[in-house]
């Protein structure tokens, strides 16, 4: 469910025959599977939440409706606040589908760092260079008060990339987990989700969090900045779990 | 080629086309038409739209609502004007995006199946007492500063988004997102 590009493993054995004509499917998570088709002239992905049969009709209907409604209110939200992500081209409740644009020439900002700084030799300038892009991105967000919460390398898409360039063109997916109203705790839950991200997939690349926070602070407007830094410093050192004590 | 036709969802089997008509002189009888029923089309102020795609999404969205049953207006053409529109008030999306009396610019949208195009498109030909031009001059037509202010869009936005993008992703939220 992550990325267009870095599929997880497809589904073996019982594979349902796709509902989606001329759509070729992708990848398929807990949540959804992924299709890829042209739709409306136009070469799309498709993201179908898929029935969960151990839930009473209902209420499946009634949190998928939501959760669909969510992400894709998140997608053109996070677009007005100047963040990249993909056009949305139609919400189908009864097919349980968000129909959007697939984007071409991109991959995960995973395996872009994957490839061309880990384990590399003067990386200084690259690590700053997609460390200033995240980090904007995250403060365009927050500053509109929008959470991603799931943000991963593998939620960043980079466009076009190589490693002779001076700007990184990212862009933002799977907003499954976002919400469009957020107080101090959730920003900094946010910021420390990024960070162990960072740890588990990138442990090898040290000094990237840290940019990310700096340009963070830099770009960030909101007024409650500080207070976002500092309750981030006050989750690191509890987890992303609040304690429960009293 | 002078008009414009993409094949709508493929559960409507519809077709949606197209045309586009500049100095129009009787804007007034078109819409007497277009509410007795005599013409079944949508007819569009060309200032407000930037690209057919625009229209296509808007369109797709209502032949779906209409294959369901679930119609907010009327007919599918006025549901048109209605998911074009931001705006959850009917009456106000259907004057914004509709035509006035005196309009001289107009985008006509119809919605067809594979084989009715030709009759239906020569009916609004023949309807329309204007000069027919090709979609391509589409943009000489559009007043972007009302289009950015119809659909609330900022400079931020258009940094990283183009704007035909913009507007359909609007489009396609309009029922439960706003700005």
């Amino acid at each position: 469910m992550r990325t267009s590009e870095t599929n997880k493993s497809h589904p073996t054995g019982k594979r349902k025959p796709t509902k989606m004509h001329g759509f070729e499917l992708l990848a398929q998570g807990a949540e959804a599977r992924l299709y890829r088709g042209t739709y409306l002239g136009r070469s799309t992905l498709v993201k179908e939440r898929f029935l969960k049969k151990y839930r009473h009709p209902h209420l499946d209907v009634q949190l998928t409706k939501d959760r669909i409604k969510n992400e894709a209110r998140a997608i053109v939200r996070a677009k007005a606040a100047g963040v990249p992500t993909p056009t949305l081209y139609l919400i189908d409740f009864d097919r349980r589908c968000i129909f959007m644009e697939y984007i071409k020439n991109s991959t995960s900002l995973k395996a872009f760092i994957d490839e061309n700084i880990s384990e590399k030799q003067n990386i200084g300038h690259l690590v700053n260079l997609v460390g200033e892009a995240v980090g904007l991105l995250v403060a365009k967000l927050h500053s509109k008060n929008i959470i991603h919460g799931d943000l991963t390398t593998s939620n960043i898409l980079t466009k076009n990339a190589s490693t002779n360039v001076n700007v990184v063109d990212l862009l933002l997916i799977d907003f499954g987990l976002a919400r469009t109203e957020s107080t101090v705790e959730d920003k900094a839950v946010d910021l420390y989700v990024l960070e162990r991200s960072l740890l588990s997939a990138h442990s090898e690349v040290s000094g990237l969090f840290s940019v990310i926070l700096s340009t963070y602070r830099k770009y960030c407007k909101q007024k409650d900045k500080q207070e976002v830094i500092n309750k981030y410093k006050e989750v690191q050192a509890r987890g992303r779990k609040r304690l429960m004590i009293g | 080629m002078s008009e414009y036709t993409m094949k709508l969802d493929d559960t409507t089997e519809k077709h949606l086309t197209l045309l586009l008509f500049a100095d129009v002189e009787n804007a007034r009888d078109v819409k007497t038409k277009l509410i007795n029923g005599e013409l079944r089309c949508c007819v569009l102020k060309a200032s407000l739209i930037v690209d057919p795609f625009q229209v296509v999404v808007a369109a797709n969205k209502a032949a779906l609502k209409e294959m369901h049953s679930r119609l907010t207006t009327k007919t599918v053409f006025t549901e048109i004007l209605f998911d074009l529109s931001l705006s959850k008030n009917i009456t106000q999306s259907l004057i914004k995006f509709g035509i006035d009396d005196a309009e001289r610019n107009i985008l006509v949208a119809v919605i067809h199946s594979l084989d009715d195009k030709k009759s239906i498109v020569q009916k609004v030909v023949s309807s329309i007492k204007g000069q027919q031009v090709s979609i391509d001059k589409l943009k000489d037509y559009t007043d972007l500063k009302l289009v950015r202010k119809t659909y609330k869009i900022e400079d931020t936005e258009l940094t990283v988004s183009n704007l035909v993008d913009s507007l359909v992703s609007r489009i396609s939220t309009k029922d439960f997102a706003s700005y």
